[in-house]
């Protein structure tokens, strides 16, 4: 079986990919109930490396309803317009990249963001948000990590092909919780403008 | 028992294109998984101590707070540490040091490049519970300033044996062990 895309977007998918995703069969959380505290707008992406943060790649965060598409690729060339829902126009295509999520408050400012996957089993996965004053931070929730993370020991996940198959939204949110207090954002969004 | 490696190389991190290709050959995964090491010996052997029984341990890892035996161990003396010969038939030497409060620094000897890497192990009764960090998490786990490590390559790496028993004391602090070793009665 396929691994799952934790999030298919620049540095912190790959790390995330190799130490396996925080994932469930079915939603935990309600996507028509997303928040949108983010600013849509370019973002500068930095990288944590051992107390400073690294420039790395720019996006682009935009906001349609409760979700948020995420690109690298703002000015993909190789993006084709598509047919619109209604077939009668046409729309501009979202580049190959774009990653489409909602977000959901745990408390304590911390924000948990619901991916689709196009995995055969895992059809949601998991990563959490902090915002900041410049504009959020990441932290790149992996399953062998979460594994680690005191106050996650307890919780009722399936842990197959390295991805930890969570089984409860109050099992998610403890996981999350248990990883942000353990460990420092891995990748940081710096609002640049509209 | 440390599944670490500092193999991949020891400059710069891979790109983003490197590391997609990684994800399809686990061995590159493993490897990516490094340790937390010193180029410098940290440790005098003459110092090792000597805090488990020889003989069988089963080796256990957690499962939503259930722990599952993976596999066996065997453990014999090897002049002033230990070799541990796993059922698959991989062997180890490690050298125990205190680190204080039932914790021991294992020091891995037996590296094929001369490398040094650590991990630790807390007695809990007649088991030891076993902390591997990797590079990979460790860099990120909320340590203080102090006991940050300096990343070479996929290496987290101390030059003061100090600095580096405190980081990994700071680091089981706040994090659940890897597995745990159960002596097996005969």
């Amino acid at each position: 079986m396929r691994q799952a895309p934790c999030w298919i977007g620049g540095i912190l998918a790959t790390a995330t990919l190799l130490s396996g995703c925080i994932a469930s069969e079915k939603p935990l959380l309600d996507g028509n109930a997303g928040v949108h505290p983010i600013q849509p707008g370019r973002y500068q992406v930095q990288e944590y490396v051992v107390g400073n943060w690294i420039n790395r790649q720019d996006g682009r965060l935009k906001l349609a309803d409760s979700t948020y598409t995420w690109t690298e690729k703002p000015g993909d060339k190789e993006a084709k317009d598509v047919p619109c829902a209604d077939s009668q126009s046409t729309c501009i295509a979202e580049p190959a990249d774009a990653l489409k999520f909602t977000l959901h408050e745990i408390g304590g400012g911390l924000l948990l963001a619901m991916v689709e996957s196009n995995d055969d089993r895992y059809h949601h996965v998991y990563d959490l948000l902090e915002i900041t004053p410049h504009g959020a931070v990441r932290y790149g929730m992996d399953c062998e990590s979460a594994q680690l993370s005191r106050g996650s020991e307890s919780v009722r996940m399936e842990s197959t092909d390295s991805t930890c198959n969570i089984l409860s939204a109050d099992g998610l949110k403890a996981v999350a919780r248990a990883f942000a207090k353990r460990r420092f954002p891995s990748v940081r969004y710096v609002w640049t403008g509209p | 028992m440390i599944a670490c490696s500092r193999s991949l190389g020891r400059r710069g991190r891979l790109s983003s294109t490197q590391l997609w290709r990684a994800a399809s050959l686990s061995s590159v995964a493993v490897a990516l998984s490094a340790c937390v090491g010193s180029k410098e010996p940290l440790f005098n052997p003459a110092t090792a101590v000597m805090p488990a029984p020889i003989g069988q341990y089963a080796e256990e890892k957690s499962n939503s707070g259930a722990w599952t035996k993976i596999g066996v161990v065997a453990v014999t003396r090897d002049a002033n540490g230990y070799r541990i010969e796993r059922d698959s038939g991989s062997t180890e030497r490690l050298t125990f040091y205190p680190g204080g409060d039932r914790f021991y620094v294992a020091a891995l000897t037996s590296t094929p490049d001369k490398q040094f890497i650590y991990a630790l192990f807390r007695k809990d009764g007649n088991r030891f519970l076993y902390y591997e960090p990797r590079c990979s998490d460790f860099q990120f786990v909320r340590l203080p300033k102090a006991l940050w490590p300096v990343i070479d390559g996929t290496v987290c790496e101390y030059d003061s044996r100090r600095k580096l028993v405190d980081a990994l004391l700071a680091y089981a602090s706040m994090s659940e062990p890897n597995k745990r070793y159960v002596p097996i009665e005969r």
